[in-house]
């Protein structure tokens, strides 16, 4: 049981690893669309709106991969009032408690997600910017990552329910959340 | 059926589930079982909240708040401080201020704020005799200025969830910011009067800090500048600050590839932690507007004869009450679509209502439990988080009487936007 959980863990780690490297690729892409938008329409006078439309296109690609890594390592917001009050074994099941909820919730918004996808891929709907595409391309981020979030939630349940310690914290190299 | 879902949010949420699932399980639980919306219809609405235009500058504001953390650029700032203001009384600590104030006209980023000029500040501080828990609450609380000077991420956010301009509340923000800025200096001053002051720099050292700071004090000129002569979008002028943040860290050598990718990886942790709060409390909003809350409060407003002072009460009331157990970001998304038709119907400016309620909510960012912003103060000098709440209530006063001012003085809010 210790061996299958410490190669989950390493498996996951990897996943990690590629989804962290995916992110930090599409926010550079993020960060310089704008700029390179404005620069190229100073210099030819003509604006290509693809440039200014693409960012915000890519931020669902952006959150929802990201979001179960944050949920491994416990980075989302919440109210903290319980882990306050409570310690050693109160609150080791309100961690697994959270963490079944976390994961019985990224299960169904995943199921819906697929669903709606399914929807929206019959219906061939097209996206309204100056470079047209499917719109399932985009919504397609939703249950890729409540897949991805669901699968970390696991692994984060089982080690603690097995009493072992959750995957480490990220380094604290915060950013800004206001 | 939805008091019942509104019971399990709030249940969920006091065993510390994370917010954005709080939101999302409540929420979707009343919009699809008792309302009867189709899935797909709330997935796609909270898509379109997530991809506005006016939202992404957020994530490229972050990364070049996080690249100045890497690139140097807070250290020029804190040394023209000291040099401007550290032999006044309470010297550090307004130099802190000050610090922060001209850290969040490059930035908007609290957290990056706290970090980047904390970690040069706190330390001299707590060395020179400054109480250890006031050195952290005052950080926290001055980094509260980074989210009203511009450019910053909460008038974003606020610009996004009213259709008010960026441009407009991002000039709402400056007054109150200084106004917040004045009430700190006055504190630390009275505060520390009798702290040793450190000895007056000559004018030829204030130049030389200032000519160092200049790369880095030039930055607000292009980002604001660019938005206001229309030549930028906020986006556009995002992505320029970012671009010259790492250009300015490279020509230094101040910014590694370590620092570049780890300002990538940061970014999008904090983008994800904003934007899924903001995909699933778009699923609050819906319910919201179908069961007709904000009308239902009108009729009420007008039926008890409630003025905007008494409204202005009671909503400080409920963003200190909010502002103590839940984030700025989740805070704007379950108010404001709320408040803002009540401000209408109450003919209150809504940019006043937003430099008042930046200021209250950022109160709550300083008021256990949940208070990001003194845990990651505390985190720079090792302090215990407890430890330092002894000095929160003084802090929780000067955002009262900031508040105050916002209501008495609506201009501070209005005036400067009206000229652009």
């Amino acid at each position: 049981m210790r061996g299958a959980l410490a190669a989950y863990r390493r498996l996951n780690d990897w996943l990690q690893a590629a989804v962290v490297a995916f992110t930090g690729f599409v926010v550079l892409v993020i960060v310089v669309a704008p700029l390179v938008a404005a620069i190229v329409r100073y210099y030819t006078g003509q604006g290509y709106d693809w440039l200014a439309e693409m960012p915000p296109q890519l931020v669902p690609w952006v959150v929802f991969p990201m979001m179960g890594v944050l949920l491994r390592h416990d980075r989302h917001i919440s109210v903290d009032i319980a882990p306050y009050l409570l310690s050693g074994r109160a609150y080791t099941l309100l961690r697994a408690l959270v963490l079944a909820i976390s994961l019985a919730a990224c299960i169904v918004f995943g199921w819906y997600g697929a669903e709606s996808v399914a929807f929206f891929r019959r219906l061939g709907q097209l996206s309204t910017t100056e470079i047209e595409f499917e719109l399932w391309y985009l919504y397609i981020s939703y249950p890729v990552g409540f897949a991805l979030a669901a699968n970390f939630c696991l692994e984060a349940l089982l080690h603690t329910l097995a009493g072992q310690p959750a995957p480490g914290k990220i380094d604290p190299e915060l950013g800004g959340l206001a | 059926m939805v008091a019942s879902f509104a019971a399990l949010a709030i249940v969920l949420m006091l065993i510390s589930v994370p917010l954005f699932f709080v939101f999302g399980i409540g929420s979707a639980a009343i919009a699809i079982l008792a309302l009867k919306l189709p899935p797909t219809t709330l997935m796609q609405l909270s898509f379109d909240a997530m991809t506005k235009q006016v939202l992404v500058a957020i994530p490229i504001f972050v990364f070049a708040g996080n690249v100045m953390l890497h690139g140097g650029a807070a250290q020029r700032l804190v040394e023209l401080a000291l040099k401007l203001v550290g032999h006044l009384p309470g010297g550090l600590g307004v130099a802190m201020v000050v610090a922060m104030g001209t850290f969040g006209a490059i930035c908007g980023s609290i957290l990056a704020a706290i970090v980047a000029i904390g970690t040069m500040m706190m330390p001299t501080m707590v060395k020179s005799g400054y109480p250890r828990p006031f050195v952290v609450v005052l950080a926290a609380a001055a980094a509260l200025i980074d989210a009203l000077i511009p450019p910053s991420n909460t008038a974003i956010i606020f610009s996004s969830l009213t259709n008010v301009p960026v441009s407009r509340t991002f000039a709402a923000g400056v007054l109150p910011g200084f106004v917040l800025m004045g009430l700190l200096v006055t504190y630390v001053m009275w505060r520390c009067r009798t702290l040793a002051r450190a000895e007056r720099a000559d004018w030829s050292e204030r130049f030389g800090a200032f000519w160092k700071a200049v790369p880095v004090l030039t930055m607000p000129f292009g980002i604001l500048g660019g938005i206001y002569s229309g030549l930028l979008t906020p986006a556009e002028a995002a992505s320029f600050a970012a671009v010259y943040g790492i250009l300015l860290g490279l020509i230094e050598r101040k910014l590694t590839w370590k620092g570049l990718t780890q300002s990538l990886r940061s970014t999008a942790e904090t983008t994800t932690v904003i934007f899924v709060i903001i995909a699933m409390a778009t699923f609050f909003s819906v319910v919201i507007t179908y069961t007709r809350l904000p009308q239902e409060l009108i009729s009420a407003i007008v039926e008890h004869n409630i003025g905007p002072v008494t409204f202005f009460v009671l909503a400080g009331v409920v963003f200190l009450i909010l502002g103590t157990f839940v984030e700025v970001v989740p805070v704007f998304y379950l108010t404001l679509p709320i408040f803002v038709p009540l401000c209408q119907a109450l003919k209150i400016d809504l940019l006043q209502f937003y430099v008042f309620m930046t200021g209250l909510v950022g109160v709550g960012m300083l008021t256990p439990p949940v208070c990001v912003g003194v845990y990651t103060a505390a985190a720079v000098i090792n302090e215990p988080p407890d430890r330092a709440f002894r000095a929160v209530p003084a802090f929780i006063v000067i955002g009262i009487v900031y508040a105050a001012i916002m209501v008495a003085f609506p201009w501070l809010a209005t005036w400067l936007p009206s000229r652009f």
